[in-house]
């Protein structure tokens, strides 16, 4: 099984838990569920943590060469 | 379930997302950590988060009459705490390492049984697809291995 860091986990992950977030707070007050509400808004606030380390860590991984190409490495160890 | 929703099929669209939940979710638990698996061959983790926008885009459609969600709702737990757990696992990296933070896991379900070892970034995400061309150009003048050699090893 690959283990690696991979970008497209965290990407996926913000927007999922923003948006079930923001979804999971109407659905709780609606239905009466503070459980429900409450998950909802910690999941949103953990989206926007992610995405502050998601912008972070692309831009400290970003290599850019001789001729100006900019890309976002990957190599064997 | 998408084409569905945007079809305006929500019947349909409620038959699919409530058989997901129904037959294609498992809860399991290892070591204390309660989960939602997926009956497949092996996971695909950016897929995990993706399933959590379709369940939000299910109920932006129509307002989930039958209460999918609420019923299904440890299901849905079950993929937030994997991802959590992924991510409470990143942050154990060293602070000065670029994938600090960044969930790590099984980028591809059709993969799982090959060992692929990366220092930094893996980025192969679809969203990315057009970036690398330029990458493949700038990894092979640096003796790297392409994305694509990289996806078949």
């Amino acid at each position: 099984m690959t283990e690696l860091p991979y970008i497209s986990i965290a990407a996926e992950m913000i927007r999922g838990f923003m948006e079930l977030g923001e979804v999971l707070q109407l659905v709780g007050a609606d239905a009466q569920r503070p459980d429900v509400t409450a998950e909802g808004a910690a999941m949103v606030s953990e989206a926007r943590e992610l995405r502050r380390d998601f912008e972070q860590r692309m831009a400290a991984s970003k290599l850019v060469d001789a001729n100006g190409t900019t890309c976002q490495p990957q190599r064997r160890l | 379930m998408t084409m569905a929703l945007e079809t305006g099929s929500f019947e349909y669209a409620t038959g699919v997302l409530d058989n997901w939940f129904r037959y294609y979710l498992r809860v399991e638990d290892n070591h204390g950590l309660t989960y939602s698996a997926i009956n497949y061959r092996g996971p695909e983790m950016p897929h995990h988060g993706r399933q959590l926008t379709l369940f939000a885009l299910y109920h932006s459609y129509t307002g989930d009459p039958s209460g999918l969600l609420l019923k299904h709702y440890a299901k849905i737990q079950g993929i937030v705490n994997l991802l959590r757990h992924l991510r409470a696992r990143s942050l154990q990296r060293n602070h000065t390492d670029p994938a600090y933070g960044m969930p790590a896991g099984n980028d591809e379900a059709d993969l799982f049984r090959k060992v692929v070892m990366l220092s930094r970034f893996a980025v192969l995400s679809v969203s990315l697809t057009l970036n690398v061309s330029p990458f493949q150009r700038t990894a092979s003048s640096a003796g790297r291995p392409s994305a694509t050699r990289l996806g078949t090893a």
